[in-house]
């Protein structure tokens, strides 16, 4: 974890971006194949070899499609909303480790692309700034089911965002750090109990704040069956509604990248991000053990779209404040008490 | 895409590019999801698991205008939903293809009444008509690879070869039409 | 040194426009944005300066939080409807001018303290390092020292959380005072009025027309119906 010339910086961070986009890519046919299966239907499979072209087609076409500007809105700001959305959840990955540091040809290369002592908040804070992406953009459509999908988003992410926050101070508290590196590094000590040894996930020691964190992701990337801001039934597409072409596609491959991102910040801050069998050895091993974590977290994201309804809105808001909002708090008092019985503070 | 439209003379460049436009328009026909009538219930049949018509092929339903590039026309258009068909068709953005489904919306069906629209191309123009009362999946399946068929034909950027030949004689037949008057 | 510079000069150039911006535009909205970047570019400054964890709070407490419910409210507001801000009581004004000149007085000293004389307060550099770090030290900090103003400012949030909550709920205490209105049903939707609506209902219809028998009743649309068919024109 020490310093390194700039250059291996941009080079790390170009990769991560590279695999990122492109998986954000194929997350779309992911999520196509297994909902078809899902619902027992086949998904993609006439464009390339079982739909596998599919999202480069999409991609053609919403860059060939007409960019609409409606006469009703508010032009610059329509025009400029999506970018902020895609941007800052792409900024999310800055924090993320990927490993620790690796001697790849001789160099010393850190698998992350900065450490800052902040990283946890850091990613709560470009998810909030990534808000205001469907806030404007649903104002500034000129449209009142945009208006209403970005009113409901902006509620939906205040509320939940508090819980994504508190959930996490449990962490905080055993670690005694916000370091996303530090975070991970902790969890590959391993737990003997006797003859056996598991790795200290924080999962095991923190199942409560694990499931609030869970639950409060699923809300903070508006994906089913928190999809209030776009729920088709009511607001026929929500803050996107007015939104053509590549600008629409900003905003759906946001969505996508925060799920990424939020995957990869839950295998990352509770089960333990690159430590599994073997990953100590070979750095290679961990990327694939972390990439298996975010694989299943997203299979539980599309579960839970094919399975459960939408929300009602006082359901969702009640929900977020009389139910999570108190365990959060348990959460977070009975972990503060362990750590001061392990201080030997207390008896 | 305004900006290369009809530009350039077909070489290896434009329609290896054209094709590419092409093959992706034609891969991902996201479709504006409203049913006018019965034939609505095919096209939702088509579209669930025993034909799985919306995936397979690529397409979506979307629910916003403004995202879909297929509109099809599933039922009989009344005089009173024909503007708001139309306004849909507004809505959609470039480049877009109007698919109608069953008889009544081909040519009025069997209401030839006052409130009844004659055909959806008086509307709104059509692109592919799929016959039957109302259409069975397997036709509507039919109707969209002709359409695919029909897209992928699609020129964008290369100059259209008849455009021209039409404005020539439409010149020509003005000029030989005022020296007529001109004597 | 002369990238931070750069950076500096970007960063509060930024700022300051955005700050303008506030100010200058006439749309509440666009202002509400200028003032998200202004914000931001806060923020970027507290991180050069070495204070993440104030960054990242700054973000996430007045960009995330108190600026989205800003907007929350602006954006239900026509903008041509809002009063004019300038003609606001004379003292108002006055004690603004005030408070602004108390502020700038006191950010003035601290900077004069801190720099021109040159006495720095007693949470140095090495001080922090030996805390563990920046995070730790705020902490630290926050719950020894300051612990009494923390716990006070806690306070003055739960009251005005508990104040939000009783403005808020529907009047449970007094007698419901409107009526909810539907199509073809004359006595309202409301399940309170099971004996017919008494009260002063928001359309301005005499109460008398609900208690006269069913056969008599008037019915009430909240629409001329051929408004919704005919636009423009009246019925008959």
């Amino acid at each position: 974890m020490g310093d390194q010339p700039i250059w291996i910086t941009f080079i790390v961070t170009f990769a991560i971006m590279t695999v990122l986009l492109l998986s954000m890519a194929y997350t779309t046919w992911y999520e196509r194949k297994v909902l078809a299966r899902f619902q027992d239907r086949l998904g993609p499979t006439r464009t390339g070899k079982a739909g596998l072209m599919q999202p480069l087609a999409d991609a053609v076409k919403l860059m060939g499609k007409e960019d609409l500007v409606p006469d009703a809105a508010d032009r610059n700001v329509f025009l400029f909303a999506p970018l902020i959305t895609f941007t800052t959840a792409l900024l999310s990955a800055a924090v993320i480790p990927w490993g620790g540091t690796v001697q790849i040809f001789g160099t010393d290369v850190n698998l992350y692309p900065t450490d800052i002592n902040v990283g946890a908040l850091f990613i709560l804070a470009t998810g909030s700034i990534g808000v205001y992406g469907i806030i404007l953009g649903g104002w500034s459509s000129g449209n009142r089911y945009s208006l209403l999908g970005a009113i409901r988003s902006a509620a939906q992410v205040i509320s939940y965002e508090l819980i994504l926050g508190f959930s996490l101070v449990g962490i905080f508290i055993i670690t005694g750090t916000m370091s996303l590196t530090d975070i991970m590094f902790k969890q590959h000590e391993m737990l003997s109990f006797g003859p056996f040894e598991i790795s200290n996930w924080f999962v095991l020691t923190q199942p409560l704040g694990f499931v609030l964190f869970v639950i409060a992701a699923v809300a903070e990337t508006n994906r089913a069956p928190f999809d209030l801001p776009e729920a088709e039934s009511e607001l026929v597409a929500g803050f996107m509604t007015e939104y053509s072409a590549m600008r629409f596609a900003l905003y759906f491959l946001g969505e996508y990248i925060s799920m990424i991102i939020m995957s990869l910040f839950a295998a990352t801050l509770f089960l333990g991000g690159t430590s599994g069998p073997g990953a100590d050895k070979f750095w290679g091993l961990g990327i694939m053990w972390l990439v298996l974590k975010v694989m299943a977290f997203l299979f539980f994201y599309i579960w839970l779209r094919a399975t459960l309804p939408r929300f009602r809105f006082d359901q969702l808001m009640g929900l977020a404040w009389k139910v999570l909002l108190p365990l959060a708090i348990l959460n977070i008092v009975v972990t503060a008490f362990f750590r001061l019985i392990g201080n030997g503070q207390v008896f | 895409m305004g900006l290369i439209d009809d530009r350039f003379d077909k070489n290896i460049f434009t329609t290896s590019l054209d094709f590419l436009f092409n093959w992706g328009r034609r891969s991902s026909l996201w479709w504006l999801q409203f049913g006018l009538a019965c034939c609505a219930i095919e096209m939702i049949s088509a579209s669930m698991a025993r034909f799985d018509l919306s995936e397979r092929f690529g397409m979506l339903f979307r629910s916003s205008p403004r995202a879909a590039d297929l509109m099809i026309v599933a039922g009989t258009v009344t005089k009173k939903m024909a503007p708001i068909v139309r306004t849909l068709y507004d809505q959609m953005s470039e480049p877009k293809w109007v698919l109608s489904m069953g008889s009544c919306a081909n040519v009025g069906g069997p209401y030839d009444t006052y409130a009844v629209v004659q055909g959806v191309d008086q509307v709104v123009p059509v692109d592919v008509y799929v016959p039957g009362c109302p259409p069975t999946p397997e036709s509507l399946y039919y109707g969209i690879l002709q359409l695919q068929n029909k897209i992928i034909k699609f020129d964008t950027i290369a100059r259209k070869e008849g455009k021209g030949r039409a404005e020539d004689q439409r010149v020509a037949e003005r000029q030989l039409a005022m020296a007529g008057i001109r004597g | 040194m002369s990238w931070e510079l750069v950076f500096f000069a970007v960063f509060s150039a930024a700022m300051l426009l955005c700050g303008l911006g506030v100010v200058a535009f006439e749309n509440p909205v666009h202002s509400a944005v200028a003032l998200v970047g202004s914000f931001i570019n806060v923020a970027a400054l507290f991180v050069m300066l070495g204070a993440e964890f104030l960054g990242v709070l700054q973000i996430i407490v007045y960009t995330g939080a108190v600026l989205v419910l800003v907007l929350f409210t602006i954006m239900l507001i026509d903008p041509t409807k809002l009063p004019e801000f300038y003609v606001g009581a004379p003292l108002q004004r006055f004690a603004s001018v005030v408070v602004g000149a108390i502020l700038l007085a006191e950010i003035g000293v601290a900077i004069i303290t801190r720099t021109a004389l040159e006495q720095i307060g007693p949470h140095t550099e090495a001080m922090v390092q030996q805390m563990g770090g920046n995070v730790q030290a705020i902490g630290q900090v926050m719950l020894s020292e300051y612990a009494l103003a923390f716990e006070i400012a806690s306070l003055v949030l739960t009251v005005g959380v508990v104040g939000a909550v009783v403005i808020g709920l529907p009047n449970r205490m007094v007698e419901p005072n409107t009526v909810t209105m539907s199509l073809g049903h004359t006595r309202g939707s409301s399940d309170m009025l099971a004996a017919g609506p008494k009260f002063e209902s928001p359309m301005n219809i005499p109460a008398e027309r609900y208690t006269a028998p069913v056969g008599e009743r008037t019915v009430v649309m909240t629409k001329d119906p051929d408004a919704y068919t005919h636009p423009g024109e009246t019925s008959k």
